[in-house]
């Protein structure tokens, strides 16, 4: 009602002074919350983009059933033979949000230069697939060469740490050994082709990237270990889910028992930051939540106790015990908004900032330094309105309702 | 029909191990259009007296029933629409709330209520023309004296038209002229509106020309 809203606000005018005190509280809090908030959205974005398509994970993968239980100790049991990568491509490649699919292999063996050698980890690319998939790698990340191509089927593409452990450089010779699936030792020349930072320091020194042909040379197998799903532009987010079920089923129709896993519960990475963030997310969230609620219950506490003899009188007047509440909850939700709003200010103020001034900073675990962003988020920045303005509303309730019940009589006569 | 009465009614305080015996059987029977001053030492149960009559307490026995209603176990919301449609309050302290204009104070009883505010503020405005006050309208009671903000009370507690109006020694707070002119725009409203009035007070010159006086000596009456 009108005049509670115009009761409310005078005495927060009227308490000047302590009610600047709660609405800072509240306005910190809130831009606390969507700084990070922002900050978390445009990182997610990122790291959404690296993994499908920095790492190359595509959205889905689609792996032979029991390979991620035991395809490590006997990947020769795991794998697609050429046959049902041919089969399983055409039913995949019916759904309509698939721009491509994509077979892959992984191989890992020993890097040599002619005198020294390491290990590497290696997947087997289709060329332009993958292209398809990754787009420009030097968009992500400092890359020097060229890129995999089956016209140069021997070709190489090699992490820098890699790189330098062997002094190899663009145009440099060197030996790929691995076991192929029956276990016999394999050697292949190679030719580096291309050098790039992976982006992680995990992968930096071992990572090579390599044609599906030769990898399939170096394995001496036909099929494919996996094979990987691009979703057309934009169809990530609810599609994803929808479209991984079409494609179970179809396979499962078609008579292939497959598992499927989608990009985020394959990326290690994306998964440890979300849950890193998630966990910091929470833990500012609490101080702020405990930090507004008390700063509320103490402000109400004290106007509802200044003003017991007013309640008293209004009680008299014939305001129920229901209207009390409300009067001092409308006070609680419009600090909260108040808040809110000034905290509105705070958050654009940090934000015009950051959008001026660029700063950049290197993750841990990165290893290239990446712009720190912070993302508008429409939909958060009114939904922490909503719950601002409800949780000052529901600690103003707590001292409201003691006030509420207290006999008139003593309101009254109180000083 | 009678507008309050009060049959055999106690009011007991318990303060710890002692038990205050506020009221000690009271029987009073107030009719519409009457004009009645409670008078009584400090101390001696007016307060209790008109608290019971307001609705806002309840007796420890005996019954008091307002408009033919007893509020002995009326529900509370029951208790706070009796008390808005039919009972008018005045306050020793003027009770004022500090942040609403005169005007804005006298709305609100009929605020309570509910209604339209356009007609709301119009019977307000009227009810403080009545009093004096057409001129203070926007003043906030810190700037208004003491005899104006017991009009504005007294314009408060009429814009519902009360069947009863109660006021708790309404003139104790202001000076004996003040006091006077207060008690003569009460007497004036009852004459011409036949508003029923019920109000204590412990100054006996104010009383000279009241009809109706109900003694009150520890807790009981005695005339
Ligand atoms: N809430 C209470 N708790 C305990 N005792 C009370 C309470 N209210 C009133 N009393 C006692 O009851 C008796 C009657 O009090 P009451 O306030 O009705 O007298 P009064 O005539 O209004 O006095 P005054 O002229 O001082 O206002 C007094 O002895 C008082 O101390
Ligand atoms: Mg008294």
């Amino acid at each position: 009602m009108l005049t509670w809203l115009t009761i409310s606000l005078r005495n927060i005018i009227k308490n000047g002074r302590r009610s600047l005190t709660t609405v800072l509280a509240i306005a910190l809090g809130y831009a606390a919350i969507n700084l990070f908030q922002g900050y978390v959205h445009s990182t997610y974005e990122g790291l959404t983009n690296a993994a499908i398509h920095g790492e190359g994970l595509g959205h889905i993968t689609i792996f032979k059933k029991g390979y991620l239980d035991q395809g490590k100790l006997h990947p020769e049991k795991f794998q697609f033979s050429r046959d049902e990568v041919e089969r399983i491509s055409g039913i995949v490649r019916k759904e309509s949000d698939v721009q491509l699919v994509t077979p892959r292999l992984s191989v890992s063996g020993i890097l040599s230069n002619g005198r020294n050698s390491t290990i590497f980890i290696a997947e087997g690319l289709v060329p332009v697939d993958d292209k398809e998939i990754r787009g420009d790698l030097s968009k992500y990340t400092s890359f020097s060469g060229t890129y995999l191509d089956d016209r140069e089927k021997a070709g190489v593409v090699i992490g820098s740490e890699l790189a330098a452990m062997l002094d190899l450089k663009v145009g440099s010779d060197a030996v790929i050994l691995s076991n192929t699936y029956s276990g016999m030792a394999n050697a292949l020349d190679a030719k580096i082709s291309g050098i790039y930072n992976t982006g992680n320091t995990a992968t930096n020194d071992k990572m090579l990237l390599m044609t599906f042909r030769h990898s399939q040379d170096l394995m001496d197998f036909s099929g494919a270990e996996r094979l990987v799903v691009l979703l057309k532009d934009g169809r990530n987010g609810k599609n994803l889910i929808s479209v991984t079920g079409r494609l179970q089923k179809g396979l499962a129709a078609a008579g292939f028992s497959v598992e499927m896993k989608t990009w985020n519960e394959l990326s290690v990475f994306y998964k440890q930051v979300k849950n890193l963030f998630d966990m910091i997310f929470l833990f500012i969230f609490i101080i702020v939540l405990v930090i507004v609620v008390m700063s509320v219950v103490n402000t109400m506490s004290m106007s509802v106790m200044e003003r017991t003899r007013e309640i008293g009188t209004l009680r008299a007047l014939g305001l129920k015990r229901l209207g009390v509440k409300a009067l001092f909850a409308t006070e609680g939700a419009l600090l909260g908004i108040l808040g809110s709003g000034l905290g509105f200010i705070f958050f654009f103020t940090v934000y015009g900032l950051i959008a001026a001034a660029h700063p950049t900073y290197v993750p841990p675990g990165s290893s290239n330094p990446v712009p720190l962003q912070v993302d508008l988020v429409w939909p958060v920045l009114g939904r922490s309105v909503l719950s601002l303005a409800i949780l000052a509303l529901l600690a103003a309730y707590v001292p409201a309702r003691r006030s509420a019940k207290m006999p008139i009589v003593d309101a009254l006569g109180h000083i | 029909m009678s507008i309050l009465e009060f049959n055999k009614v106690k009011k007991e305080y318990r303060l710890g191990e002692t038990t205050v015996r506020a009221l000690r059987g009271v029987d009073l029977t107030v009719g519409k259009g009457e004009f009645i001053a409670v008078l009584g030492a400090s101390g001696s149960g007016k307060t209790t007296l008109l608290n019971l009559a307001g609705a806002i307490d309840e007796p420890t026995e005996g019954e008091v029933r307002v408009n033919g209603q007893a509020i002995s176990g009326m529900a509370d919301n029951a208790k706070a629409e009796l008390r808005n449609r039919t009972i008018g309050y005045i306050f020793q302290n003027f009770n004022l709330v500090s942040v609403l204009t005169a005007l804005e104070n006298v709305m609100l009883s009929l605020q309570i209520r509910g209604g339209r505010t356009a007609d709301i503020r119009g019977e307000a405005s009227q009810r403080l023309d009545d009093v004096g006050l057409a001129d203070f309208m926007r003043h906030r009671p810190d700037k208004l004296s003491g005899g104006q903000r017991q009009r504005v009370a007294i314009a408060r507690a009429l814009v519902t038209n009360p069947l009863l109006v109660l006021a708790d020694e309404p003139t104790a707070n202001l000076d004996h002229e003040t006091a006077q002119s207060i008690i003569d725009l009460m007497k004036e409203l009852n004459e011409k509106e036949g508003v029923t009035f019920l109000f204590s007070t412990h100054d006996q010159r104010l009383i000279n020309e009241v009809k109706r006086v109900v003694r009150i000596d520890d807790g009981k009456i005695v005339q």
